[in-house]
């Protein structure tokens, strides 16, 4: 399987973050590995680009962050988790009907 | 890890966003590095290696400024704007090494003098437009008002000067460092005390000149510092004093441990 890169996940990075964020609440760094676990390798993220998306969602109200209460005995600061609000799987749902509409769309021309 | 921290900061500290919403972009970028960075160590590489493989991972740090800049608000954004002068201001406690208590004082004083002249320039326009309540006992009131005007320019220059200069010889300018740690009421206290000494030692002299060049009639000044118009100011003062104090103790307080925590890291701006 091909690499997929930076520029082209742009504009779906958002996407993914709340599809994965639906399977239950996670801080930035779990939520790149459940990404790079479900893109099977292939999927090539500079992973600093996670937190602005993050920061958009969240300004936008689609997922809510809390700082978790203890680090605990691992190392750095306490972790934040994120996870979806009512809205943002309302967004989910319109981000899915588009993403369907789109991949058939474009499919059938570069496919024919 | 320091190396992680510094990158942090270097990505970080350009932004132009409220202390808080930056606080939140460095805790989680450092988590991600410090747990990025161990899992490459589980993995078997050594702690260089792996804090250099999570930096390398995490991405272009001008473009993850840039994106993160992005986030915040336009608002926010335009509140946090360093104006020139601003980095002045961020160490106007602080004292460069080898830098005299002397010249600490000249050069603070300069300024505040430049500022209040900037101020004065404003009081005789108030004056003649008959708003504030001089009485005009002299001859010539004009010439008096730009005498007593002048005066206590001067006063406050001298007495912002001895301010200074005291601030400095009695520790009084460390405890309001952010560089030095103290309680928010060690902090406020001290900011306290400097603002008080300042006030005194800027009026006391212009009462001093008033009563000397025209004892008998007590002066404009000291009419107006002893009437209803001066209790009033005192009230204010002391009430502004009393708030201002507790709140400024806490600011010190967090800006102390800001620094401690990312302001004292050395990055290559």
């Amino acid at each position: 399987m091909n690499d997929i890169r930076g520029d082209a996940l742009r504009g779906h990075l958002e996407t993914m973050v709340l599809s994965v964020l639906e399977r239950g609440e996670a801080h930035g760094y779990e939520i790149l590995q459940r990404l790079e676990s479900a893109g099977c390798g292939a999927l090539k993220l500079k992973e600093g680009t996670l937190y602005p998306a993050l920061y958009r969602l969240e300004e936008a109200g689609f997922v809510k962050g809390a700082w978790e209460s203890d680090a605990g005995p691992r190392r750095g600061p306490r972790r934040r988790n994120y996870r979806l609000t009512a809205a943002g799987k309302r967004d989910l749902a319109r981000r899915r009907e588009s993403w369907r509409t789109f991949v058939a769309v474009i499919g059938r021309i570069v496919e024919a | 890890m320091e190396q992680l921290k510094i990158h942090v900061e270097r990505i970080v500290r350009p932004i132009r966003a409220a202390a808080g919403r930056k606080n939140k972009m460095r805790n989680e970028l450092l988590a991600h590095l410090v747990q990025k960075a161990e899992a490459l160590m589980a993995d078997g590489a050594d702690e260089s290696t792996a804090c250099a493989q999570a930096i390398e991972q995490l991405g272009d740090p001008a473009s993850l400024r840039a994106d993160l800049q992005a986030t915040v608000p336009a608002l926010e954004r335009l509140a946090c704007l360093r104006l020139p002068g601003s980095p002045f201001l961020d160490r106007y406690f602080e004292k460069d090494e080898g830098e005299t208590p002397l010249h600490f004082a000249l050069v603070r004083t300069s300024h505040m003098a430049l500022v209040i002249g900037a101020i004065l320039l404003i009081a005789p326009t108030v004056r003649w437009s008959g708003l504030f309540p001089f009485r005009q006992r002299n001859a010539n009131p004009a010439a008096y008002c730009l005498m007593v005007l002048s005066f206590s320019y001067l006063s406050v220059v001298v007495g912002s000067f001895v301010t200074y200069y005291f601030a400095d010889l009695t520790g009084l300018r460390r405890l309001m460092s952010k560089i030095t740690p103290g309680t928010a009421w060690v902090k406020g206290g001290a900011v306290c005390l400097f603002m008080c000494a300042q006030i005194v030692l800027m009026i006391a002299p212009i009462m001093l000149f008033v009563w000397i060049i025209n004892p008998a009639d007590g002066g404009i000044l000291v009419d107006v510092f002893s009437g209803e118009f001066g209790r009033r100011v005192g009230i204010g003062i002391l009430l502004v004093l009393l708030v201002a104090s507790p709140i400024s103790g806490l600011a010190m307080k967090y800006e102390h441990e800001q620094w401690r925590k990312w302001g004292s890291l050395h990055i290559d701006e």
